[in-house]
């Protein structure tokens, strides 16, 4: 059906969108878990409240989140050639996909978190818990499953960023669909990379939904 | 300091402000806890009972006042210090509270983690927790693959696991049904008299307070209205808070004229009383109410008891009782 470049082709596009999703899940996760911790720590009903802290970091995550993706991205341009030397190419798209998610990423955490029982803080806490103990040994693990399910959310709307960021320098199966279905008509390359776009969501979230079952020992 | 009360408490006040409202929780709380005590707490829901016991290991700030534990003033202890106090201080809730995440073993082993100790060490003192507690075969489950009961005993080994000298309960049995609780209250009763560990009871439930506490205090409105031995309270309750504790809510209904109380400890029983008494003096009495209760390992029966309307004839039936050392008082408004 395609020749043997055309699917070279789209063997690349896969790759480049696996790895522009990776990375920038990784490094999202990296900034976002950090935000996400600390505005569950300083919130009003927290381990260690600080109004300063939590409405400096609310503000900063809701603003972030209003950006539209496209238009951060070519804000940031300066930026990414600061840190990677160029605009284009898989490693500068993550850069911008990383500003983008990492706050998404932080409000995923903070629900998660939130949704572990204040009592077992609290019994931590009357255990002469730390701040630090509790956050590493109660509220990460006990939220686990969540996070689980939460990452995969997190990846694939990444996949999604990813995709878009083809209309403006950046790779993948996205570039592939804008390239061959938008300016040159050619559908069946569009219809194609689209199926295998549709293909590694639900690979992403069946393996999200699998785990995070497997992580869970609160039954049924 | 190893006479003196374990905990003590001081002028104790706890404020909540809102924006623009003050609830005043606690006030003017003063405490007395003795080692080796079974310390119940009671009182009706609202009352801040759970403040006063939150206050004790500072999980909750108190406004005013002090607490002290082993001679030492909580409130002025800098964190460290203070997390290393709340060691000695296990707690157990009304909700457990567990690791969901972890196994019963690992969230015995949970607090010897917080403080480092070595790993099969306090593997091993889990493992002989769970089995003290009756769960020597259930250490791998999990807290959703376990009873209530058998949670709050997991949550009672844990509280245990760095060898506390004060077990805080809040409203410990109020989630079970009446079996588990009573075996739950032995349990706990057991600890104190084995470990002689002092344990502070918060409960709702006179019937609680009356099978496994040394000592009462009642709490009422934030304020503690009544504190003493618990066959003296039971006796002589001295406040409305108290005689609600120990009479029915049903005896509220009854007509309040010439009700008395008549308390017997176990050695004697209720007919004999009731009947030589109408007998001897003449007159008829109506038996409006009548139970048994178990203080302390002791069965005692209180009755409650219309006395006719004339005058005569009651005080000819307190001179009986006077005379044959039967406790029998009058009921001022229930
Ligand atoms: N964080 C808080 N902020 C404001 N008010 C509070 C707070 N915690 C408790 N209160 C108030 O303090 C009072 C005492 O509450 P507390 O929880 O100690 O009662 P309790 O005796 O334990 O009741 P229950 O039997 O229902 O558990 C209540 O009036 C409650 O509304
Ligand atoms: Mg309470």
């Amino acid at each position: 059906m395609f020749d043997q470049q055309t699917i070279e082709m789209l063997l690349v596009g896969v790759w480049d969108t696996l790895y522009m999703t990776v990375a920038a899940t990784f490094f999202s996760y990296v900034f976002g878990m950090v935000m996400g911790v600390t505005l569950v720590v300083c919130r009003k009903d927290g381990i260690r409240p600080n109004a300063f802290v939590y409405s400096v970091l609310d503000v900063v995550v809701n603003l972030t989140r209003s950006f539209p993706f496209l238009i951060l991205m070519i804000a940031v341009i300066p930026f990414t050639r600061f840190l990677v030397g160029t605009t284009i190419g898989n490693n500068a798209t993550v850069v911008p996909l990383v500003l983008a998610a990492a706050p998404f990423v932080a409000r995923l955490v903070e629900s998660s978190l939130l949704e572990v029982d204040n009592g077992v803080v609290e019994a931590a806490q009357s255990m002469g818990g730390s701040i630090w103990q509790i956050i590493v040994k109660v509220l990460l693990p006990e939220a686990r499953p969540s996070l689980i399910n939460g990452s995969a959310v997190s990846a694939i709307t990444i996949l999604g960023y990813s995709a878009m960021s083809g209309a403006v320098g950046g790779g993948g199966l996205g570039k592939l669909a804008i390239m061959y279905g938008y300016n040159r008509y050619q559908t069946d390359i569009m219809i194609i990379t689209v199926v295998l776009l549709i293909i590694i969501v639900q690979a992403f979230q069946s393996f999200g939904n699998w785990a995070t079952r497997r992580s869970d020992k609160r039954g049924s | 300091m190893a006479d003196g009360p374990i905990i003590s408490i001081e002028g104790l006040e706890k404020r909540f402000s809102g924006k623009n409202s003050e609830v005043f929780a606690l006030r003017g709380i003063d405490l007395a806890i003795g080692r080796g005590d079974i310390f119940g707490i009671i009182g009706k829901s609202g009352a801040g009972k759970s403040t006063l016991v939150r206050c004790i290991n500072m999980l909750e700030r108190p406004t005013g006042g002090s607490v002290f534990f082993e001679g030492r003033n909580l409130c002025r202890l800098p964190e460290a210090a203070l997390r290393e106090a709340r060691r000695s201080m296990g707690m157990i809730f009304q909700q457990f509270n567990l690791l969901m995440q972890r196994t019963a073993l690992q969230n015995v082993c949970f607090p010897l983690e917080l403080t480092g100790a070595p790993k099969e060490e306090s593997r091993k003192r889990a493992e002989e927790l769970l089995e003290m507690v009756g769960l020597a075969n259930r250490m791998d489950a999990y807290p959703s693959q376990l009873s209530g009961g058998q949670k709050q005993r997991v949550a009672i080994a844990r509280a245990l696991a760095t060898r506390p000298r004060v077990l805080l309960c809040d409203e410990a049995t109020s989630a079970l049904d009446p079996a588990t609780t009573d075996s739950i209250l032995a349990l706990i009763k057991d600890i104190n008299a084995q470990l002689g560990i002092t344990a502070v009871v918060i409960t709702h439930e006179m019937s609680v307070i009356e099978k496994i506490c040394s000592h009462v205090a009642i709490i009422s409105k934030g304020v503690i209205v009544e504190q003493g031995l618990v066959e003296d309270v039971f006796f002589h309750p001295q406040t409305e808070a108290a005689r609600r504790l120990v009479l029915p809510d049903a005896l509220r209904k009854l007509p309040q004229a010439h009700l008395y109380r008549l308390i017997f400890n176990g050695r004697s029983s209720f007919e004999p009383v009731i009947a030589n008494m109408v007998l001897e003096c003449g007159c008829p009495v109506n038996i409006m109410y009548a139970d048994t209760r178990d203080i302390n390992g002791v069965a005692f029966g209180q009755m409650v008891l219309q006395l006719p309307e004339r005058e005569e004839s009651r005080a000819r039936i307190m001179a009986y009782a006077k005379a044959h050392s039967i406790m029998l008082e009058e009921m001022k408004h229930v």
